[in-house]
């Protein structure tokens, strides 16, 4: 069975603007996958937009503090695009009421007690470091 | 070329005085100078020897562990104190650790001999080792063909018979699909069974350490050496299972039952693996199993849903490379920006780069919900299926991965095409449960193998019914140009 259509407004938020409750323009063909899943009978179907967004390629790359030159800018831009499609198949899957899983087995993160149970490895760790100086982490200077 | 053994008979060997664990680890280090599929980025040559020799005099003071002085390999991406990881990044290069994972201390004290480290794709980012910055690793099998990935080094290690045994890591498949495509067994245990601490962070709520080994009951040893509580991962599990305790000594515990076994037909589209696993199921059945259908109804979604979780933890994961601590460091940095992104830009290779992106795209303000959250909600879902499963069934059995190995650079151009190669791996990651990758046949030469996935914590189950499975069967004896692997020591 093919489940509600659950479009979020993903043009909206990719172009940086509020979301907005508009319904994307959707091609309803099942996700291309690369092994012939289309005969599967009655699973959950996701279905991919074909609706090309434009991604601010230099907006995400300074905040991972990354830089790509001109051509690899647009490579990587394309497959990025790519990638957002594949994923956005997933907004087809019907979640109203479902509980998010962070932890695979629904576990909890389980605290210790508020004890010291390090020893101090400054020399040891500080040997890994590119660049140190008595006992500091060498940094460009940040305050003129 | 030497006889390729099983990990028992050299323990064993070892154990009757018919060859010494220097003698042995001097065998394998003159097979690793002649690899010719570039599954070692590091080879420790001395440090093995140093190991060997402790090991014999542990040995010769009455100590008889069964993994004591038994050679093994580690994937790149786990830290050995004092020597290279680099998990497999130019960004590591030239790291030494500081420290050694969880891990490595438990194998150490048990007396295995680190014969090197293996290797793997970027951060363990990828399925067929060609993300590596040590170069692509062959297929012993075919070398025109990719090991798969992320840990192909270690699989490529084992089916080549360079090591026995190695460690791996999964996070989305990366043991399993690698032991698929170079016809071993691979196992990923259950999510908490064995610790990450000192194991380089990809995605923290899917990351787990397993094992690569020829059979079922190699992997037990391992996994009786490796699994375990550890205070310094806070997703160890607490566990208290005597059939764990026990493996190190009697092996798999014996399964005296029929299991019921599901066939999630969500697994079974694509048929060109097809023949070879109905023939595990008519060998399952002949052992007095039950077979059944079942549906896994979201499996669909598990891609896209874990590509958004797998980016947007190694993102945040990957923050912590910013030239100042260590790893890579731009030359002549003009301020603390210019450091981090030019570091980080000459660090990383493509794919970590894409998965960076990725999740910074994701996790970006207004995005969050859309994707993050409803990639969590999708992964319950997912949970959810395998649980209603495990109400009527046992174990599941499916294929480990939609084709055998493919041709070296047939699918690098196309990330998606690459990030289908986990379909059938990715929801028992997101799920968490234990799962088992095993020989089972093969399609145009090249292996292929099937997966089993038990409940959360019942590796027993999976060891078991694979134990039972390799009595029956030799695909996991079977190795590149006719060799055979031998279950017995032949001096």
């Amino acid at each position: 069975m093919l489940i509600t259509l659950h479009f979020v407004a993903l043009m909206d938020i990719r172009s940086g603007n509020r979301p907005t409750a508009a319904i994307l323009h959707c091609n309803f063909s099942i996700l291309q996958l690369h092994s012939p899943l289309s005969c599967l009978t009655d699973p959950i179907k996701i279905t991919m937009s074909e609706t090309k967004q434009s991604i601010d390629l230099p907006h995400l790359a300074n905040l991972a503090r990354l830089m790509f030159d001109h051509d690899s800018s647009e490579s990587a831009r394309a497959d990025l695009e790519k990638i957002i499609a594949m994923i956005d198949a997933m907004q087809t899957v019907d979640t109203e009421g479902v509980q998010p899983l962070s932890h695979p087995l629904d576990g909890a993160q389980r605290l210790r007690q508020d004890i010291i149970s390090e020893t101090e490895q400054r020399e040891n760790f500080q040997s890994a470091a590119p660049a140190t100086s008595d006992g500091y982490y060498l940094v460009p200077r940040v305050v003129e | 070329m030497p006889a390729i053994t099983t990990l028992r008979a050299m323990s064993s060997a070892l154990r009757n005085r018919e060859i010494s664990s220097v003698e042995l680890t001097e065998e394998h280090l003159a097979n690793i100078a002649k690899d010719e599929t570039n599954s070692f980025i590091t080879v420790a040559k001395e440090r093995a020897l140093e190991q060997a020799n402790q090991a014999q005099r542990r040995r010769e003071q009455g100590e008889h562990h069964p993994l004591l002085g038994v050679p093994l390999a580690h994937k790149d991406i786990f830290c050995t104190q004092g020597l290279a990881t680099t998990c497999g990044s130019r960004m590591l290069a030239n790291f030494i650790a500081p420290y050694d994972a969880h891990v490595v201390t438990r194998l150490n004290q048990a007396g295995m001999v680190t014969i090197g480290k293996t290797n793997m794709d970027e951060f363990a980012m990828g399925s067929s080792n060609e993300s590596s910055h040590f170069g692509p690793v062959s297929n012993p099998w075919n070398t025109d063909t990719v090991p798969g990935g992320s840990s192909g080094g270690s699989a490529a290690a084992v089916a080549a018979g360079l090591v026995t045994c190695a460690t791996g890591t999964d996070t989305g498949g990366s043991i399993r699909q690698p032991a698929a495509l170079c016809g071993i067994t691979g196992l990923k245990p259950t999510y908490g069974r064995i610790s990450r601490y000192g194991m380089i962070a990809f995605a923290s709520s899917l990351d787990q350490a397993g094992t690569m080994t020829c059979d079922a009951e190699d992997a037990a040893l391992m996994l009786s050496a490796m699994a375990g509580f550890d205070d310094k991962d806070s997703t160890s599990a607490q566990r208290q299972d005597a059939w764990l305790a026990d493996l190190a000594e009697h092996g798999i515990p014996k399964l005296n039952r029929s299991l019921k076994i599901g066939l999630p037909k969500e697994y079974y589209a694509d048929l060109s693996n097809g023949g070879a696993i109905e023939a595990v199921q008519e060998t399952l059945a002949e052992q007095g199993h039950k077979l059944v259908d079942v549906s896994l109804p979201h499996t669909q979604a598990a891609i896209p849903a874990y590509y958004v979780i797998a980016g947007a933890e190694a993102s945040t994961n990957l923050s912590r490379y910013d030239g100042v601590r260590f790893g890579h460091r731009c030359e002549n940095p003009q301020s603390l920006n210019d450091l981090y992104t030019r570091s980080r830009s000459e660090g990383f290779g493509d794919e970590v780069k894409r998965r960076i992106l990725t999740g910074t795209y994701t996790l970006s303000v207004g995005y969050f919900d859309a994707y993050y959250i409803k990639a969590q909600q999708i992964r319950r879902l997912i949970a959810d299926d395998f649980s209603k499963a495990f109400a009527d069934v046992d174990v599941l059995l499916t294929p480990t991965s939609p084709t055998p190995a493919f041709r070296k650079g047939q699918l690098s151009s196309d990330p998606i095409a690459m990030y289908q190669q986990d379909l059938y791996t990715v929801p028992t990651s997101l799920a968490g449960l234990p799962a088992l990758s095993m020989p089972c046949g093969f399609v145009n030469g090249l292996p292929i193998g099937a997966q089993l996935i038990a409940p959360a914590f019942r590796e027993d189950v999976l060891l078991g019914l694979a134990a039972a499975y390799q009595q029956h069967s030799d695909w996991h004896l079977q190795r590149p140009n006719g060799v055979r692997v031998s279950q017995e020591w032949e001096a």
